[in-house]
């Protein structure tokens, strides 16, 4: 028994590894447990420093300079401390953390800058996203239905009657502008989108409505409407290039985490949901 | 990893305290002059200099860059947030398809600066990593398209601690970068001068003990100066939980870029009575210095948000019948601490707007002269705040049949609960600015004239003046008149004429898919000769007036409501669409210091609960609130003797 256990390897092993235990605790003043180093090298003191400077735009002094490298050694202890024990597992915050940084570095891996024939597919491609909204110069009499009671009709008829003969009609005080000039975005701003949509197709430089918006009717005419069309390259070239990279990180990014994903055997103890790709 | 460890560091070092000794910003007529030509012409609509339609926004919104948000399961960054901002259709971080009624014309991503994610962007092929073998052959598999693989050998690397050292640090350069130059990056991409401004911003998130004393800064500046630092966090030694502090990192980036920074003090409702100190603050008494500089650095206060409404408390206001407003009143942050009745006056914007009246008197300077903005504190990047709309404050409360069932926190050592149905579809901030840009936001918003809405984007003119009539209110053109015989919101009155008592010019006109309003009323506060402080309401303007006056009590009987909880619907039967009136204070002492702000209230309409019960077809916990009266507050005008 004795015989064969002096043959086996791994006694050998163990035997070794006591014997070098033992001279590493006798030529160390820490005696009997091992220590770990943490080296705090020239670039990471540096790296510290650098962080200080651009938060407070002036060098650390001494004493500070020292509790930056104190707090950092204390916090490394802490951390590896922290990693034996494995605190880090089971911690949701860890994880997404974790989880965050590669999709940093993925990000920032940007995919290569478009080509104009490529932008110009892009626009192509998605043409109404990047439509120039049509233009209105407008005016507008409003009546309020809170003054107005239960039949306004006769006073928007009579007033349209006046207006189209060339008189002014004040209609109802309000701060509302009277006159317009700008997109349909600045028209939806002051008035709504119903409002808004119902001037696309209205006859122009002849008194229209009612239109109702959220204040009240509305008596329109329209003196201009410059019709949206579609966006040349040049209009929008920022906006398709920022697009276009957004939609290709994308694709990178889920391409990416495909090959990630494949390394993995997934199995899901919930029959309701099979493991989605 | 080791870019993480050295983030964090924990030490305190004292830095000397620095005063900034300059004007702490009045808007008199003078100023207010410059800001907005007043000079007379023919033409009512020629050289109209002021800003003609508020532009609405979110100063404080979070988005996976947040530590907490990400843990919360955040996935949309800054891009996508300025993205939804727009107007665009996402899908949110739950997977559900999500667009604005209509784009916001500015907004901040404000994510937390304290562990904001960041990464040496060892990616930008620059010469000092081209000049390590290491770095040249992850820069050049990364062009070649094989950024993944280089990913993943960096990872490699990190966690084995073979991580070239020459590649670590390149002190005193830019290239240490991470999520706060991808929140640069952002911002600058979808910047659109003209049509909509993505300001560069951060949350310094002072939290110590769950007491709640956030502030968000928000940069003048594009990214060429708001990248020549790094932000202000709270982990000593880089960082502190002293508001001091921040105002001393503010005053060394404007030294260091000629840049200009603003803070707005986060909603103190959870500071536990911390937020607006009139003895001492973090040790240092609240003396001339102290106010000097909160006043020169904290121009706007967040009154209203998703974790409640703290413009005015029931207990400090037991006259105001509208106080009782999505409050948030039970303890802190985390529930750590119960809320005591004498923290309210400390954490409440009227209370500070009052004691900043005292403090003025005794310090020569109101360290609490602020301006009232709302916004979101969103943590899943979408600024959704509309009740029909709402996509909650954190992920795990975007829509679900769940979602008003479950509590927002539950200490179970205080008793202090609070449930997400309590979560409020709150605010926007309003800024009069001319033009939509970075410069002319921030300068709007410098001057305080801005104002808070819970959701609603109805339109606040508010003056003051000594001149104004009854018939200025006729024209409809309060703009016009009020800055050619008054001072906008945030401006200040001095040196009453002879006799005269100020007078109002006030102005409200409906969200345009919105409610009518339900009235218009003037807060006034005021310090007397005794030292004592008061405070009064005056309904100034109502909907439906014809048929309301006020009974003996002085009371205005309700305005209605025509909400139909079950149908989650309601109709512009009630109130008016647009109000405006000439108000002239009756109760005015000339001798006595004071301010005045205009309060908006909508008629009652379904709360975002309402919406959810219908959508969901679930019955909501029976003490939750399903019917509310959306808001606007504006900023004061001051009144000094």
């Amino acid at each position: 028994m004795i015989q064969r256990l002096l043959r086996e390897p791994l006694f050998h092993f163990l035997l070794l590894g006591a014997l070098l235990f033992a001279a590493y605790a006798a030529l160390n003043q820490g005696g009997f447990g091992a220590r770990d180093e943490i080296l705090v090298s020239t670039s990471q003191v540096e790296g510290l420093i650098m962080q200080f400077e651009r938060v407070w735009q002036r060098p650390p002094t001494a004493e500070e300079r020292q509790g930056l490298i104190d707090s950092w050694i204390r916090d490394e202890v802490f951390y590896r401390e922290a990693l034996a024990m494995g605190l880090e597992q089971g911690d949701p915050v860890v994880r997404r953390r974790m989880s965050q940084k590669v999709q940093f570095i993925v990000d920032s891996g940007a995919p290569a800058a478009p080509t104009e024939a490529e932008l110009q597919a892009f626009l192509d491609e998605h043409a109404d996203k990047y439509r120039v909204e049509p233009t209105y110069k407008l005016q507008q009499v409003y009546f309020d239905l809170s003054k107005r009671g239960a039949d306004p009709e006769a006073a928007i008829v009579a007033a349209r009657g006046a207006l189209e003969s060339g008189r002014a009609v004040a209609g109802d005080p309000t701060m509302l502008p009277a006159r317009l000039a700008g997109d349909a975005t600045e028209v939806a701003r002051n008035f709504g989108d119903d409002f808004a949509r119902s001037l696309r197709d209205m006859p122009i430089g002849t008194w229209q409505g009612p239109v109702r918006s959220g204040f009240g009717l509305h008596l329109v005419r329209i003196d201009s409407r410059d019709e949206g069309r579609p966006a040349t390259l040049a209009e929008v070239r920022s906006d398709v290039e920022r697009d276009l990279m957004h939609v290709r990180t994308q694709a990178a990014n889920d391409a990416y985490y495909r090959r990630l994903r494949d390394k993995y055997v997934v199995r899901v103890e919930d029959d309701a949901s099979p493991p989605a790709g | 990893m080791n870019a993480a460890k050295l983030m964090i560091a924990i030490v305190l070092i004292t830095f000397g305290h620095q005063a900034i000794a300059s004007d702490v910003g009045t808007l008199d007529k003078a100023t207010a002059e410059k800001a907005h030509l007043s000079k007379p012409v023919y033409s009512p609509y020629a050289g109209r200099n002021y800003p003609q339609r508020p532009l609405f926004g979110d100063t404080h919104l979070h988005t996976s860059f947040s530590m907490d948000a990400g843990a919360f399961g955040a996935r949309l960054g800054p891009r996508e947030a300025y993205r939804f901002a727009r107007g665009e259709q996402l899908n949110s971080s739950t997977g559900q398809p999500v667009k604005l009624s209509r784009p916001l014309d500015f907004l901040v991503v404000a994510d937390h600066s304290d562990n904001m994610g960041f990464f040496p962007d060892l990616f930008a092929g620059k010469p000092e990593l081209l000049a390590d073998p290491t770095g040249k052959k992850w820069y050049d598999m990364i062009q070649s398209g094989r950024g993944g693989e280089a990913a993943m050998e960096i990872i490699v690397a990190f966690s084995h601690a073979a991580f070239p050292k020459d590649l670590m640090y390149f002190p005193g350069s830019s290239k240490y970068r991470g999520a706060w130059q991808a929140t640069i990056d952002a911002a600058e991409e979808f910047n659109e001068p003209g049509q909509f401004t993505a300001f560069i911003g951060y949350e310094w998130t002072s939290n110590t003990g769950g007491n709640n004393l956030h502030r968000n800064i928000i940069f003048r500046d594009n990214g060429d100066k708001a990248n020549q630092v790094d932000p202000f966090t709270v982990y000593p030694p880089y960082g502190s939980d002293n508001p001091a502090k921040l105002w001393e990192w503010m005053s060394a980036y404007e030294q260091k870029t000629g840049g200009r920074v603003l803070a707005i003090a986060h909603n103190g409702n959870l500071s536990s009575g911390l937020m607006f100190p009139v003895v001492e603050s973090f040790g240092q008494p609240v003396d001339r210095a102290y106010a000097e500089t909160r006043a020169h650095w904290e121009r706007l206060y967040e009154t209203t948000q998703t974790k409640g409404t703290g413009e005015a408390h029931p207990i400090l206001s037991p006259n105001d019948e509208f106080a009782q407003f999505e409050l948030w009143d039970k303890g802190n942050l985390d529930g750590s601490v119960a809320k005591k009745p004498e923290m309210l006056e400390f954490e409440y914007a009227r209370a500070a707007l009052k004691n900043g009246l005292r403090l003025e008197q005794s310090l020569g300077v109101n360290p609490y002269k602020f301006g009232l903005i709302g916004s979101s504190d969103a943590h899943n990047g979408l600024s959704a705040l509309s009740e029909e709309n709402f996509f909650g404050k954190t992920v795990p409360q975007e829509p679900s049949p769940e979602r008003m069932t479950k509590p927002f926190f539950d200490n179970k050592v205080t008793g202090v609960k609070v449930m997400d149905w309590e979560v409020s579809a709150s605010g926007y901030a309003a800024v009069w600015a001319t033009d939509n840009t970075r410069e002319s936001l921030w300068d709007a918003m410098q001057r305080k004239e801005t104002y808070a809405t819970t959701g609603p984007r109805m339109i606040v003119r508010f003056f003051g003046g000594w001149d104004f009539q009854p018939g200025d209110a006729h024209g409809r053109l309060p703009a016009a008149v009020g800055y050619a015989k008054g001072v906008p919101m945030g401006g200040d009155l001095r040196a009453a004429p002879g006799g005269k008592s100020p007078s109002f010019l006030v102005a409200a006109l409906k969200d345009p898919i919105g409610a009518n309003l339900d009235r218009i009323q003037i807060v006034k506060g005021w310090l007397k000769a005794d030292g004592g402080l008061e405070e009064k309401v005056y309904d100034v303007a109502l909907g439906d007036a014809e048929r309301r006056k006020a009974g003996r009590d002085g009371m205005v009987p309700a305005v209605g409501n025509t909400v139909d909880v079950a149908n989650a619907s309601w109709t512009n039967t009630i109130g008016d669409p647009e109000l405006i009136t000439v108000w002239k204070d009756p109760d005015f002492d000339p001798a006595e210091r004071a301010f005045y702000y205009a309060r908006v209230i909508e008629i009652p309409t379904p709360r975002w609960t309402a919406y959810d019960a219908k959508f969901f077809g679930v019955k909501a916990p029976a003490e939750t609130t399903m019917v509310l009266q959306e808001r606007a507050y504006t900023t004061p005008i001051w009144y000094t003797p």
